[in-house]
């Protein structure tokens, strides 16, 4: 197909619009399916910042408080923020253009095999045509709705059937001190969809779920053995019921299933409801609107470093060198912005969330937070990336392993900024895994929980 | 957050071993242990006038001084009342009124008729404690040091060890009561367990004074270093199966122990005086044990132990938050002579969860960990001191004694008759097998014998005559059933006249342990509504049945009281939110009913005795159920740096305690608590009527500073 040439603004007005197609633009998912690549959907001012900023900035370049206002358009405002008032600093590398290396190879798979199985039931599930729960993949890859963005990652957060990520979490106060650290686990495991662990796709005597999740913190001492479990309705009206063993208590003792919104650990800017940008069941938020469309600069690939001790990374900006970690970013070409409310959370202290989901694999690569009076709360960015990288691989099964890398959350109101990266371990006993089939036992069950808990 | 620090003693330890020294494996271990810690210090200042009335020198009227009027003893009086057809013995009359008159220069004659209600004359004396006792005027409450570190070693997929150790130091900064300073009267302290008379903050042994109750603990008089966990744990698929010293908690209510039956309670250091919303994470006493875990469907969670019986510790006497009276010696604790510490406790729970409804049931075949105390032999070879020792000595060595010549035709078989006949050739012997022996700082009047008693639900009156009839020895000293509270009190006064004109007797008991089947039951529920008030309250039930479960007798006997119990507790949870600012509030309200015994176990027919003024005791006629209320919460701040606590716990006979507290995480590890206990006995109706009395002393200001590393 022959694609004329078309000047910057009209470009980037179809862009926003998501009518590149009109121009004669393979549609995306099209160019995805038959070519494993986006490179047909977006013209060259999508594909490289160099040719979308004139220059400006390149790949390979750092963003800094002395360039940004030349791409300041393609930041969300958090990340601007940092960027322009507190020293941090972002590498820009190369766009992502292959497919596969946007989620988790199983994953994108089915999420090409089953493209179109997907749809609502009467009581706003997604289920597969047939009427089950759904089969694996993304359900909507290309999205109709603000809803249906928001549903394919209610349905998987991380990506994986199973995953427990080995995370350290700092939290920076204004004085660019980290004031409190933490170790913990985060566990997850769907018992439907699953397209990598048997049995596939669904765990049968699970059916009515639609997540095991667990956090479980390892120090410091005043709060190892803190920890939650979460267990998820496969209805996206229901709550999850939570349970968590109080270390004071040295048992497990039934939480309600509401109370979404509470800063887990002390000096933490993270809240239960803030997990994937989509911690709450689809239908205890509403409202959902797509607001714009826009390239943006975003992490979703090399932030992994394998060749750091224990995959930690380095540390920049803020008062004391320590608020952010060492980031990256490319250019993604298309982003959809959506927003939501907490409609079933009457005394949330978040009025909406706005989120930036890349079209390309739907995944949120920033979100910010907004308080009951409109006034940016929280923003969440960070780093997504195939474990491949710098001659090292982490294994899933038989491709590379592909998940977050870090992540910085910031709160407007406070400047406390929370950072939190996987590792490849805590400890002997906790590390990164994936699909793993002791991930159930050993995390997510009341035993399980009370087995981590402080002796 | 982790160090390796700790690691150096495994370290050590594997290299000492030839068979399992190879760097291999030794670094693997390295590698494989974590090991992080706290240091923290607790601080409670005493904000009330009044101190421990346990304690020396804080005794009801030790400030006031006392008349103590000795009496003729029945055996001289009243024999027909003791032994049928009893008859005055002339040679010990003659004794004992030659003595009398010696001392008081004037002849008594025969003493008339009066059951323990003839004075004799001149001989009586004006007591006042504080003499030799004098009042302390501590700043502090409490302090104490802390250290304690854990260590996880993971040596495989499926096994790790885990070990937790606390080392606590109490410098003593108190105004301490000084043993040394009452020696010279009745012949300083003798008997008991020790350790016993110099002030003990941790030391807990058995009987012989040898062994710690906790096998797994090192102490000293001013500190402790335990293990309160030391397991191996091995987890595989459903099951979890954890070995070693270890403690288990079970049940949904907090502070209530309805369901929460393994291990028993150290009430050493803070009482129940610690942060309410901390409950009993410091104090259940770890037991070595075999406990499994095992899910048994996605639903159902089975737990089962099997474990060394352990018993609760008391605090010793002396100490900030000593419970048992100073006039007692310390309890002969009979975990080791009885057999107990080679005994086994065993239970159940299982436990269903099906989200907003579950069930639990709860079994355990098991000791009492509290124990039941009772009179006891004192041990001690000392006879009395004074004016009444010299009287009673005359008298007792003018008896047959079993040495001479006749005495088993005199005295033997149904002829034996306490006026005429000792059971020992000397009164010194007579009083090592009675419950009470002369020292400095017992009992020593009638008023604060009543006092203290009704202060420890204690049944004065019944301890007395109980003492009396369970040891013969106590009738060969002229003891005699009190058929009314005059005759008590001047039998009491007499008596304690013996221990000389600064000195008074001190009480010997001993403690065992009965074996029991619990039996537990409890539902959950969590509501749904529109309203919010009403809605995601978790509410609990839990009721807990003991058949003949075996209490101390609130009079001392050697005969236990035996009653079928049931406890039952009710538990609602809310968290909510106030405001949007703030992250939402725990709030839980509870109730519990006891049908036999108070909070801390002790049976309910002690209870409603007079503590305040024993010149007119109450014989108490106990209460017909315990039951109390507590609504205790906290609200974080944003980001939670502080959380506001508060607990309060309501006795419906009148008790209140309170406590609202302050935490704030400064971040850095390092944590600031502030809590106040505010303590009211007094609240309304009969002040021993309710548990909360028997803390009443504990108003305080309390500091906690921890670093976590």
């Amino acid at each position: 197909m022959h694609i004329r040439r078309y000047d910057r603004r009209t470009l980037l007005k179809h862009a926003s619009a998501g009518t590149l197609a009109s121009l004669g633009f393979t549609p995306l998912w099209s160019a995805m399916a038959s070519e494993g690549k986006i490179d047909k959907a977006y013209p060259d001012e999508l594909k490289s910042l160099s040719d979308y900023s004139g220059g400006a900035v390149a790949e390979g370049d750092e963003i800094t408080a002395d360039n940004v206002e030349s791409v300041k358009d393609l930041l969300e405002p958090a990340k601007y923020m940092h960027v322009a008032e507190m020293g941090r600093r972002l590498r820009v590398v190369p766009q992502t253009t292959d497919y596969m290396r946007l989620g988790p190879w199983e994953y994108q798979e089915a999420t090409l095999r089953n493209k179109g199985k997907a749809r609502f039931d009467e009581q706003m599930n997604v289920v597969d045509d047939r009427g089950k729960p759904w089969i694996g993949g993304n359900p909507f890859p290309e999205p109709e709705s603000a809803l249906e963005y928001f549903a394919g990652l209610t349905l998987s957060w991380g990506r994986h059937d199973a995953s427990v990520y080995a995370i350290r979490e700092y939290d920076v106060d204004t004085s660019g001190e980290v004031d409190y650290q933490y170790d913990l686990v985060w566990a997850e495991l769907a018992p439907v969809a699953r397209v990598s662990m048997d049995p596939k796709p669904y765990w049968s005597e699970h059916l009515d779920k639609l997540r095991f999740n667990s956090v479980i913190f390892t120090s410091p001492v005043s709060h190892a053995g803190t920890s939650f479990l979460n267990i998820w309705p496969y209805d996206q009206h229901q709550y999850p019921f939570l349970y968590g063993y109080v270390p004071d208590f040295r048992r497990i003792r039934q939480f309600p299933t509401n109370q979404r919104f509470e800063p887990l650990v002390p000096g933490s800017c993270l809240y239960l409801s803030d997990a994937w940008a989509a911690g709450d069941p689809l239908h205890t938020w509403g409202n959902y609107k797509i607001v714009g469309r826009q390239p943006l600069l975003a992490g979703v690939s090399g932030g992994w470093k394998p060749k750091n001790d224990n995959w930690a990374h380095a540390v920049h900006g803020g008062p004391k060198g320590q608020s952010f970690f060492e980031s990256v970013v490319e250019l993604v070409p298309e982003t959809i912005v959506v927003e939501a409310e907490p409609v079933k959370f009457s005394r949330a202290p978040v009025g909406k969330k706005r989120v930036w989901f890349d079209a390309r694999n739907l995944m949120p690569v920033a979100m910010v937070t907004y308080d009951r009076a409109g006034k940016p709360f929280k923003s969440f960015d960070g780093c997504y990336g195939l474990y491949d990288q710098d001659g090292e691989q982490f294994m899933d099964g038989d491709h590379p392993y592909w998940s977050w890398c870090y992540l910085h959350a910031f709160d407007f109101q406070t400047g406390r900024i929370s950072r939190l990266e996987q590792v490849k371990e805590l400890d002997a006993s906790h590390s990164t895994r994936v699909n793993d089939s002791y991930i159930f036992d050993d995390y997510l069950t009341q035993n399980a929980i009370r087995a981590w808990g402080t002796t | 957050m982790t160090s390796k620090l700790g690691t150096f003693g495994l370290a050590a330890a594997l290299a000492a071993t030839p068979a399992i020294s190879s760097a291999g494996i030794f670094k693997e271990l390295w590698d494989s242990t974590v090991f992080q810690g706290i240091l923290r210090t607790d601080v409670a200042i005493r904000t009330s006038n009044t101190q421990n009335f346990y304690n020396q020198g804080n005794q009801p009227y030790s400030d006031t001084e006392i008349t103590r009027q000795a009496y003729f003893p029945p055996a001289f009086t009243d024999p027909g009342t003791i032994v049928p057809g009893g008859v005055v013995d002339p040679g010990a009359l003659a004794a004992l009124t030659g003595a009398i008159a010696g001392i008081t220069g004037q002849d008594p004659g025969t003493p008339s008729p009066g059951y323990w209600t003839t004075p004799i004359p001149g001989v009586m004396d004006q007591f006042r404690r504080s003499d030799s006792v004098p009042r302390p005027d501590d700043d502090l409450n409490y302090l104490q040091f802390r250290l304690e570190g854990t260590m996880t070693t993971r040596f495989t997929r499926n096994w790790k060890l885990d070990v937790r150790m606390r080392a606590l130091y109490d410098p003593g900064w108190y105004d301490e009561f000084e043993t040394d300073s009452v020696n010279d009267i009745a012949g300083g302290f003798t008997g008991g367990q020790a350790p016993d008379y110099d002030v003990n903050y941790f030391e807990a042994k058995g009987r012989d004074g040898d062994k710690n109750l906790n096998p797994l603990e090192i102490a000293g008089e001013h500190y402790m270093i335990d293990l309160p966990t030391f397991q191996v744990e091995y987890k595989s698929g459903d099951l979890t199966l954890r070995m070693g010293n270890q403690t288990i908690a079970w049940g949904s209510s907090i502070f209530f122990r309805t369901l929460d039956i393994p291990n028993g309670l150290d009430f050493r250091r803070h009482l129940i005086l610690d942060r309410a919303i901390e409950e009993f994470s410091d104090k259940r006493v770890p037991a070595l044990s075999v406990r499994a875990t095992y899910q048994l469907t996605n639903n159902i969670l089975g737990d089962f132990f099997v474990k060394k019986f352990q018993p609760s510790i008391l605090p010793n006497p002396n100490t900030p938050y000593n419970v048992i009276p100073t006039g007692f010696n310390k309890p002969f604790d009979n975990y080791y002579e009885g057999g107990y510490d080679t005994e086994l406790d065993a239970g159940f729970r299982i436990k269903a969860d099906y989200g907003t409804w579950g069930w639990q049931a709860v079994y355990a075949h098991r000791y009492n960990p509290l124990g039941v105390i009772r009179w006891t032999k004192s041990g001690v070879n000392k006879g009395l001191y004074g004016p009444v020792g010299e009287i009673v000595t005359a008298a007792y060595e003018a008896k047959l004694s079993p040495s001479e010549p006749g005495y088993d035709a005199l005295c033997g078989g149904d002829n034996y008759s306490p006026t005429t006949c000792a059971l020992y050739d000397t009164i010194d012997e007579a009083f090592a097998n009675a419950p009470i022996a002369a020292g400095p700082t017992g009992a020593a009047t009638s008023q604060d014998w009543f006092a203290v008693a009704g202060g420890v639900r204690v049944n004065g009156f019944e301890a007395l005559n109980n003492a009396i009839l369970d040891f013969p020895a106590m009738q060969d000293i002229y003891g005699a059933e009190a058929f009314n509270l005059e005759q008590a009190r001047n039998e009491l006064d007499t008596f304690f006249q013996g221990g000389g004109p600064m000195g008074g007797l001190r009480g010997n008991i001993e403690r065992d342990y009965e074996r029991e089947d619990v039996f537990g039951l409890g539902g959950s529920y969590v509501t749904s509504s529109e309203n919010t008030w009403l809605d995601s309250i978790i509410l609990n039930l839990e009721v807990q049945y003991t058949p003949d479960r075996v209490f101390t007798d609130p009079g001392l006997s050697k005969d236990y009281l035996t009653a079928d119990e049931t406890i039952a507790s009710f538990v609602a949870e809310k968290w909510t939110r106030w405001s949007a600012a703030y992250p939402a509030a725990y709030l839980v309200f509870q109730y519990q009913y006891r049908s036999e015994s108070d909070l801390v176990g002790l049976h309910l027919s002690g209870y409603s005795g007079n503590d305040e003024d024993g010149s007119d005791p109450t014989i108490p006629d106990g209460i017909g159920s315990s039951n109390y209320f507590v609504f205790a919460g906290f609200q974080p701040t944003p980001n939670r740096r502080f959380v506001i606590e508060w607990a309060a716990l309501y006795d419906i006979k009148g008790g209140l305690l309170i406590q609202p507290g302050l935490q704030y995480n400064p971040g850095g590890g390092k944590v600031v608590e502030v809590l106040y206990n505010y303590v009211d006995g007094d609240l309304h109706g009969e002040p021993t009527e309710n548990v909360v009395r028997r803390i009443d002393f504990a108003d305080e200001l309390v500091f906690r500073f921890t670093y976590q590393f």
